[in-house]
């Protein structure tokens, strides 16, 4: 959706549409509604395959009627088709919450729009703080799933964030984004209400909201700041943020300054007066660059040395993590910023989480762990196979975008926020780099890497119109005497340009969505019931997950990090039960205690476990599976 | 005159009466503290840095007169490993010494003068405390509840006083398939049967309990908790045993590191602990392949923890020390290795000879006994634990093991099953009646020690004057103490500032050359220096200020003309 201005439809027209249309769901076949029909001018055409013509006829008199009625009544009868226009596929034609996806919002307005959409799908969205950020702002989180089935908090679940890193703003939108479209397309699209019914999205747009705001609304440029706003002191001075950028020409960017040099390196591009470039080896520069705009405040031959902040909330997480004379960033310890420490409590209250993702900006990625080659050994080969079936998927869905390993193809990171995820809590997570290069001119795939200065300003002039950059112009610098200053501005590079936000989000969320998707979904597949002598009975059950992350990663069931599944099974005196160890041949491993509730130590994705009992007495038998990630099922037979 | 004044100095000692011998229970540590700080408010301060699980608090006692915050500090922590009470009574001890001898000794009044001693004398009471409880229980964790054994269950399967003596001693059970034995050095042991030299195993051996939760485990999920001495970062092991969630996730662990992160001025820390390296002292080894972890003092540190290794032998006399612990998530590693402060650490306690004290006469029989000791180490036995038996023995200590006894055990029906062993405790900890004895050469050896630390001053001044209005400056930065300014890990994590200089030059004046602010390079101790130099135009007051918080400050104003 980028059109800003939509004809707003009575709320009570949308509300007798989805009743009239649940009317005809429950009258038909449920396949049937899926690819049901498109109204033009209150015509109706049928699409798809009708196998029974007694079948077509009910229909069709069914829907003349209701469209009869309700074309009487109203002007606009269709969800694809209202006075909003042709709906294209993919997203709401007439949005209960409309929402620009063509800007980026601050912390204040993205809660807005949470409770926006709140507001609006009530049974769908659940807002509430995490916790506090060091200036004590909400940490506003989305829990999201059909809440009249079932506790969301008992549904295998996906956490997602954005914004970790404070100037890589655009993650908070795609998590919204991801809100938005599950909640509006919710009635519309039976592949997002089965999810919703059956799984649980925990979603936090910014868990960063001070320094969010400080980029948005203060001097930066589009590097700064990463950090939080907690104070250090950077250099060592025993002073806390005492030169930091200045402003000078106080247009809210920092830029670069420049000062004209006979014996400077650097000279004029002679494709765009804008950009500077190296001199040739050979050949007389006529500039020297003096770094991004600043003075130096303190008095100590440095500029810009002490910004707010300095350290790197993604390098402060508990697994792998390590001092700052190894990792430049990290800070006293893990956990150290109060912002990740709520969000560590939310994952340990959160055992049904089994998913998890994580947004940053830039370079078109879809990375994983581990973070340093020293951590290789902790990824296991089954995990592995499960990361690469949904990094693929990333990659189809992503064009620009590449499926990578953080310390082999980016750089090493020691205590990353998704490493945690994996390490500490055997979740699969993902860490996306929004906003590829390979947008700029959607070149061949292999160039993805290849976008130089003269591309991005290329762009500017002939995409922007030359919005992105600031023009040189003259400043007498306090210390340096007569400077110039220009530059690209902060929200340009490694955010997505307004036309191209909504692409990004969908299609990040689209990778999301098959992450949750494939989160753990157990089931009681079979239950054989056989009679042995003396009136005893045998019963196995199979119990199958269908999707393709296991309940237990192979980091979780090494470490022992979520409990067993649980298999039970009611009906008749269990005397012994176990799990077969090899199905075919009939093997069982016994457990001795408490054989009434037998632990699974993990079902395979894609796989299954089977189960079975010896009983005496009974005659109906119910067996219950319990999964902390993967959800609960149950199956009875009589027998 | 003099004579009348030593004389009644030796009075005024007499009237303050050595804390009793005897071990404080957080009760009585409190009330001590509190009665202390309100006896010597000069200079003794207690605060609490957190509140544990069970409402207790973890004080820390600020020694020293004057601006305490902003000066050259250690930081002294006992009980980091909670069964060491003795650890934590000499840290008592160590602050009532101070706080008695100030404006007494001089050497402690200009000591406290000039350098802040901040002392953590129980680092985890909840634990601790168990020592005072019934039954005893040997508790190294404090009470967050974690799911040991991660069966959803949580704390399920503590120990238990199965024979209700009030004692959590051992479990042995006859069994063929069981890997211990008795050991043949001293009955009340036992020791694991080594194949290799043809012995089998005829015993399970098991800690006091009951399998209360029914999985055929015993005691594998007790009640809490972290051990804080396997909760810091560095070494940290990832789902081990009882090291907690992640590295510091304990309110208590926490609370002590964020005090020394809030507290620039702290150059050293000193920890009673069993990763010792007052005995042997730390040393420089080459890394390990390519990993960029420190792992071993640097190369300009190690002469440091050497000579302080050599002065412990000599100023406490203490020797025959047990091995010491490589620590794995370690305190006293961490200060060192990721807070970057100079850090010692020593068990509080070990049986070797006691030290000489003027009247108990159970340390007249140890001394005469002592020789015989000698004759059995020769023996030798791989268990440290025979020889502290022994020791007990030789002092005529009694109540230290729980004779093996048959029980009837409700899980064992059809098995031979006995109680006894090792009362918790006393392998770590000595006989009461004798701690003020103990404490001293520690309490001497931590005076030393603040002594230690860097101090600079500003000499050697050099004004030149090159021209009217055109003035040469410089001027020697001096560290008169024994430390360095800043050692290997202070400046490789960073948290350990070096020397900051800063030139006022005075309204109007100008730096034609040299800066407004610099940091320098670590200075050695005993006189090494660093010259700092600028031009200044212009006239009148120029100040000089060298700052660090480790190494004290000095100011120097020159008049220009």
């Amino acid at each position: 959706m980028r059109s800003i201005k939509i004809n707003i439809i009575p709320k009570e027209n949308g509300v007798i549409m989805k009743n009239s249309i649940n009317v005809i769901s429950s009258e038909v076949p449920k396949e049937r509604t899926r690819n049901l029909i498109v109204v033009k001018n209150s015509k109706v055409r049928f699409f798809g395959s009708l196998s029974s013509p007694q079948n077509d006829y009910l229909l069709g008199v069914l829907l003349l009627l209701f469209f009869f009625v309700v074309s009487f009544s109203f002007a606009q009868q269709s969800k694809e088709f209202t006075a909003s226009g042709l709906k294209a596929m993919g997203g709401p034609n007439n949005p209960k919450v409309e929402i620009a996806w063509n800007r980026y919002y601050d912390s204040k307005q993205l809660y807005e729009i949470m409770k926006r959409i709140e507001k609006a799908y009530p049974n769908l969205v659940k807002v509430s703080s995490m916790g506090k950020s060091v200036e004590g702002k909400d940490m506003w989180q989305m829990t999201i799933s059909n809440f009249k089935n079932g506790n969301p908090d008992e549904k295998p679940a996906m956490y997602i964030d954005g914004n970790i890193h404070s100037n890589e703003v655009q993650g908070a939108e795609v998590v919204l984004y991801t809100a938005w479209y599950v909640t509006e397309l919710y009635d519309e699209v039976e592949w997002i209400k089965d999810l919703l019914d059956e799984k649980t999205l925990y979603i936090v747009p910014t868990i960063n909201p001070d320094a969010r705001d400080y980029f948005i609304y203060k001097p930066n440029n589009m590097h700064s700041p990463r950090s939080g706003m907690a104070k250090r002191d950077d250099d060592g001075d025993g002073e806390f943020n005492e030169d930091g950028y200045d402003d000078l020409d106080g247009d809210g960017n920092i830029v670069f300054m420049r000062i004209k040099d006979p014996n400077g390196r650097f000279k004029i591009d002679p494709t765009d007066p804008r950009l500077m470039i190296q001199a040739n080896a050979d050949e007389k520069g006529e500039y020297t660059l003096l770094g991004w705009e600043g003075i130096d405040n303190d008095g100590d031959g440095q500029v810009n040395e002490d910004n707010p902040g300095f350290y790197d909330p993604n390098r402060d997480w508990g697994w792998n993590w390590a001092p700052r004379y190894v990792q430049y960033g990290s800070d006293r310890y893990p956990f150290t910023q109060p912002e990740n420490q709520s969000i560590r409590n939310f994952f340990l209250s959160h055992s049904n989480i089994a998913a998890a993702q994580s947004f940053h900006n830039y370079g078109g990625m879809i990375l994983r762990g581990p973070g340093s080659k020293s951590d290789e050994g902790t990824y296991s080969r089954q995990d592995i196979q499960t990361y690469d079936f949904l990094g693929q998927l990333g990659e189809e869905q992503l064009p620009g975008y590449k499926y990578m390993i953080i310390w082999k193809d980016l750089y090493t990171v020691y205590g990353g926020e998704i490493e945690w995820f994996y390490g500490g809590r055997g979740i699969l997570s993902f860490t996306n780099e929004l906003w590829s290069e390979f947008d700029y001119f959607r070149r061949a795939k292999d160039s993805t890497r290849d976008v130089s200065q003269q591309d991005i300003y290329r762009f500017d002039k002939i995409m922007l119109f030359n919005e992105g950059v600031v023009p040189w112009k003259k400043y007498q610098h306090p210390q340096y005497g007569e400077i110039e200053i220009g530059g690209i501005k902060k929200a340009w590079t490694r955010t997505a340009p307004s036309f191209m936000i909504e692409d990004m989000c969908h299609r990040n969320m689209a990778f999301s969505l098959f992450h949750l998707y494939h989160t753990p979904k157990v089931s009681v597949d079979s239950i054989i019931v056989k009679n042995l002598s003396g009136g005893l009975k045998e019963v196995t059950a199979i119990i199958s997950n269908e999707r393709v992350i296991p309940t237990h990663t192979f980091q979780d069931e090494k470490n022992k990090i979520t409990r067993p599944d649980w298999i039970s099974l009611q009906g008749g005196k269990v005397l012994t039960g176990g799990v077969l160890e090899n199905r075919f041949l009939g093997i069982t491993k016994e457990q001795k205690n408490n054989p009434e509730r037998l632990n699974v130590e993990n079902i395979p994705g894609m796989g299954s476990v089977a189960v079975r009992w010896i009983v005496s007495g009974g005659n109906s038998f119910t067996v219950k599976v319990d999964s902390e990630k993967g959800g609960k099922a149950e199956k009875a037979i009589n027998n | 005159m003099k004579k009348i004044i030593l004389f009644l100095c030796v009075l005024c000692g007499n009237l303050f009466a050595e804390l009793p011998s005897k071990y404080h229970s957080y009760n009585d540590l409190s009330k001590f503290l509190k009665q202390l700080s309100s006896q010597y408010s000069s200079h003794i301060k207690v605060t609490s840095i957190a509140k544990t699980l069970k409402g207790n608090d973890v004080w820390i006692v600020t020694i020293g007169k004057g601006e305490t915050e902003n000066r050259k500090a250690i930081l002294v922590v006992g009980g980091i490993e909670a069964p060491q009470l003795v650890g934590s009574d000499h840290a008592l001890r160590f602050i009532e010494q101070l706080a008695q001898s100030y404006g007494k000794t001089d050497s402690i009044t200009k000591l406290l003068d000039n350098t802040t001693i901040y002392v953590i004398p129980r680092a985890n009471p909840d634990a601790s405390e168990s020592f005072f409880a019934k039954p005893l229980i040997e508790r190294e964790i404090n009470y967050n509840p974690y799911d040991d054994d991660r069966d959803a269950a949580v704390d399920e399967d503590d120990v238990d006083d199965v024979n209700k003596d009030g004692i959590i001693s051992w479990m042995r059970i006859k069994d063929s398939r069981g890997e211990w034995i008795v050991n043949p050095d001293d009955t009340r042991l036992m020791k694991k049967a080594d194949a290799g030299k043809g012995e089998k195993g005829i015993y399970r051996l098991l800690s006091e309990g009951i399998d209360n939760d029914k999985d055929e485990e015993w005691n594998e999920d007790g009640v809490g908790g972290t051990d804080f001495n396997r909760n810091f970062t560095f070494n940290y092991q990832f789902f081990g045993k009882n090291s907690g969630m992640h590295q510091i996730s304990e309110v208590e662990t926490k609370a002590i590191a964020d005090f020394v992160f809030n507290h620039s001025n702290i150059a050293l820390i000193f920890s009673f602990s069993s990763n010792d390296n007052l005995n042997s002292a730390w040393k420089n080894e080459p890394s390990k392949g390519d990993s960029p972890v420190i792992s071993s003092v640097t190369k300009e540190d190690e002469d440091y923890f050497g000579l302080i290794s050599k002065k412990f032998g000599e100023i406490t006399k203490l020797k025959d020390a047990p091995k010491a612990v490589k620590g794995e998530g370690a305190f006293a590693e961490w200060a060192y290795y990721h807070s970057g402060r100079w850090s010692f650490s020593v068990r509080p306690w070990w049986a070797g000879e006691i030290p000489k004290s003027k009247d108990t006469s159970v340390v007249k029989d140890s001394t005469k006994k002592s020789s015989d000791m000698k004759k059995d180490d020769k023996e030798k036995s791989d268990d440290p634990n025979v020889k502290i038996l022994k020791w007990y023995d030789t002092i005529g200590a009694k109540d230290v093991t729980v004779p093996w006894t048959k029980f009837n055990h409700p899980d064992f029906q059809n098995q031979e099953v006995e109680i006894g062993g090792v009362i918790p405790f006393v392998l770590s900890n000595p006989p009461a009646d004798s701690l003020n004895n103990y404490s001293k050469p520690f309490s001497n050896f931590i005076t030393y020690l603040a002594g230690q630390l860097a101090n600079i001053s500003l000499s050697n001044k050099k004004v030149e004057k090159i021209a009217d209005n055109v003035f040469r400056i410089s001027v020697d930065v001096v560290n008169n103490g024994y430390l360095p300014t800043n050692n290997g890990m202070g400046i490789k994590t960073r948290w350990v500032r070096n020397v900051r200089v800063m030139m006022d030059a005075g309204k109007g004046n100008s730096i034609s050359s040299g800066k407004t602010k610099q940091i320098l390079e670590p200075i050695k101790g005993s006189g090494g220096f660093k010259t700092v130099s600028w031009t200044v135009v212009g006239k009148g007051s120029i100040t000089i200020n060298a700052e660090s918080p480790v190494a004290g400050k000095a100011e120097l104003k020159i008049e220009l003309k």
